[in-house]
């Protein structure tokens, strides 16, 4: 499966989308081409570098003192960094999925994409775990009482298929036989 | 507004105006007819001025952001090099957000560090008031300080009524003379409170 990059176009699918983008090559494409390659190139000043921001580690929620205000600001950003950057994780594992089926198409994806599938549902299962249902606005000490609770219960029932890998699987089971089922000549299926 | 001024006479072109209705219309024809118009000259100064005044802004703001995007370019990725701490600017990628992070806008660790000190001071504060309104509950209540309810007077009748509820508190209702209290009791044993 390909990683994402820029469109390109499969030449000979039909005649209407190459004579489109035959008219957006001629139109654009080329004219930019051409003006990046002998103008802006010869042009352009020395390149300078760019650096992503560090942040140094910091106390979180449970190693803070009682009524230490200035930890408690603290560790509430530090648990904002922590969710964009889960929250871009998730999103990038949507997308590979989203692309791996797109690839292979919606039948093959069943067998092909499992590993995508199941990275994400399981990404999307600890981010819900940690971040989700506790309505908005709320604090990094939600949060905090949120996995206390939650390590409570799961103490309390100890038999109970939080992520519900098992049901996956068998629904997994039912669509490939059901699709099996249906009798279809190989060259199609 | 790019083509605002061709819709006036292509409506004239498209409905022709009948006999019935008193429409006005420019001397434009080679009709033996006079024909009379609204004068345009309202609507072109209008367009004058809008496209004036729009380009203003307009174009130094193109040439800005063409030479910015053009000539100097955008930022590549690089580790950070040893014993090296980036300026607060060089942390974003496109030159007219450096630009601005740079003479504009406040940085974004200086932000940070002024949000932890008002919380600082606030908490301070709070604690100073908290502080004060002890001292005045407490000096309130004993009357017994130089402060805020100070009397330089010996209020004997105060006193009289202080000894009268330590007495009360013991468990006595009235006490005649002598105004000493007897001896504190053995039984029940108060709690330890340490």
């Amino acid at each position: 499966m390909p990683e994402p990059s820029s469109q390109e176009h499969i030449y000979g699918l039909n005649k209407w989308s190459d004579l489109g983008y035959s008219t957006i090559d001629m139109l654009y494409l080329r004219p930019v081409r051409w003006f990046h390659r002998n103008i802006v190139e010869r042009l352009r000043g020395p390149s300078y570098p760019y650096f992503h921001r560090k942040f140094g580690p910091v106390k979180t929620i449970d190693e803070c003192e009682i009524q230490d205000q200035i930890c408690f600001y603290e560790a509430e950003m530090a648990y904002l960094r922590e969710k964009r950057v889960d929250t871009m994780i998730v999103e990038i594992l949507h997308d590979r999925l989203t692309r791996c089926v797109a690839y292979e198409g919606r039948i093959d994806a069943l067998d092909k994409c499992a590993k995508e599938k199941d990275a994400l549902f399981e990404s999307h299962a600890n981010w819900y775990q940690k971040y989700g249902e506790m309505g908005v606005p709320h604090s990094c000490i939600d949060a905090y009482m949120k996995q206390k609770h939650l390590m409570i219960w799961m103490r309390r029932h100890p038999e109970v298929d939080l992520k519900g890998w098992a049901t996956e699987r068998d629904y997994e089971r039912r669509t490939k036989d059901y699709i099996k089922s249906i009798p279809m000549p190989m060259e199609i299926r | 507004m790019v083509l605002f001024s061709k819709f006036r006479p292509l409506l004239q072109t498209v409905l022709k105006p009948t006999q019935q209705l008193q429409t006005i219309v420019k001397r434009w024809s080679s009709e033996r007819r006079m024909r009379m118009m609204i004068s345009e000259f309202h609507e072109r100064k209008f367009f004058d001025l809008f496209h004036y005044y729009f380009l203003i802004g307009l174009v130094p703001t193109f040439c800005i952001v063409f030479y910015a995007n053009v000539f100097v370019g955008q930022a590549k990725l690089a580790e950070v090099p040893e014993d090296y701490e980036p300026r607060h600017w060089e942390y974003y990628k496109h030159p007219l957000r450096r630009f601005m992070a740079r003479y504009v806008i406040q940085p974004f660790d200086e932000r940070y560090e002024i949000s932890l000190h008002a919380i600082y001071t606030q908490v301070m504060r709070d604690q100073l008031k908290a502080l004060e309104r002890k001292v005045r509950r407490l000096e309130q209540a004993r009357g017994d300080h130089k402060g805020w309810y100070y009397r330089p007077i010996p209020d004997h009748l105060a006193e009289l009524e202080q000894k009268k509820a330590a007495e009360r508190s013991d468990g006595f209702s009235a006490m005649v003379a002598p105004r000493e209290l007897p001896p504190p009791r053995t039984w029940p044993v108060p709690p330890k409170t340490d």
